[in-house]
């Protein structure tokens, strides 16, 4: 069986190959788009946006829909399971 | 069997109740309860696996979702091209048809979670559809058009075959049946 594909635990991203993880270091929990340029997690409020508009360039959805949805998803994630609900 | 193997053996056979009783008679009309008796376990035991619900129909789309990066070359090997990026999306949609028609027909009543994380799976289909449709965007082989419009008219196709299933197709899943069909049309539809 195949090992179970890794995702970033701020934005659910699944972590597929090395460029995809934090710095590139895949002992990282984190996707490259979650941290800065030293690792550190981003401000929720910025993967928010991100996540945001991931689902608006992707399929179209409006600013609303794309940012109500993008906080449903967070909500559950390991990185933000407390934060702005 | 040891005791832990007991448990995963338990926990698989939930999901899989889950996705049998989800398919049969939809997601929201279906109770734990439901599920707990068709497998023959106690109520109990099925919230010592999944401690809510929605943990359980959470279950059943992550295995469809792994079924679906796993056979769009998830892990690298994504150099998969375009027609080869549909058909594994309609084999894996074929293979879980019944409950997908489910997810997509009662997606607006769904626990909101659950559909985040289906539009998530949409947003990396899109994603990873676009980047194969660009390189031949490029090449000139197929038009130009933007990744909302291409994705939105691939799932739209699907969609209303799959959604109206029992009017197209005798037998199921409706997109062994017309699979082949509509991969054709969209390339028809969209070739330069
Ligand atoms: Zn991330």
């Amino acid at each position: 069986m195949k090992p179970k594909c890794e995702s970033c635990n701020s934005c659910g991203m699944p972590l597929e190959s090395k460029e995809d993880f934090a710095l590139g270091d895949t002992s990282s929990v984190y996707c490259k788009y979650c941290v800065d340029n030293v690792g550190q997690l981003l401000p929720y409020d910025t993967i928010l946006k991100n996540n945001a508009h991931y689902y608006k360039e992707s399929q179209g959805l409006t600013e609303q829909a794309a940012t109500k949805m993008a906080k449903d998803l967070l909500k559950t994630l390991p990185a933000w399971k407390n934060v702005g609900v | 069997m040891t005791r832990k193997e007991q448990k995963e053996k338990t926990r698989a056979g939930l999901v899989g109740q889950a996705e049998t009783l989800f398919a049969l008679n939809g997601i929201s009309s279906t109770t734990t309860a439901d599920i707990a008796k068709a497998l023959k376990v106690s109520h109990g035991t099925l919230f010592v696996h999944f401690s809510t619900r929605e943990d359980l129909i959470k279950a059943v789309v992550d295995e469809f979702g792994e079924k679906l990066s796993t056979a769009l070359g998830a892990r690298c090997s994504s150099d998969l091209k375009l027609r080869d990026l549909l058909k594994a999306h309609l084999s894996v949609l074929a293979e879980y048809e019944d409950f997908y028609m489910r997810l997509v027909s009662e997606s607006q009543s769904l626990p909101p979670h659950i559909r985040s994380i289906l539009y998530s799976m949409n947003a990396s289909l899109s994603y990873r559809f676009y980047r194969a449709a660009k390189a031949e965007m490029d090449k000139g082989v197929i038009k130009k058009m933007t990744q909302v419009h291409f994705f939105n008219t691939w799932m739209g196709l699907v969609h209303y075959y799959i959604l109206n299933r029992d009017l197209f197709s005798e037998r199921t899943p409706i997109l062994v049946e017309v699979g082949e069909d509509l991969l054709r049309h969209f390339f028809h539809l969209i070739k330069t």
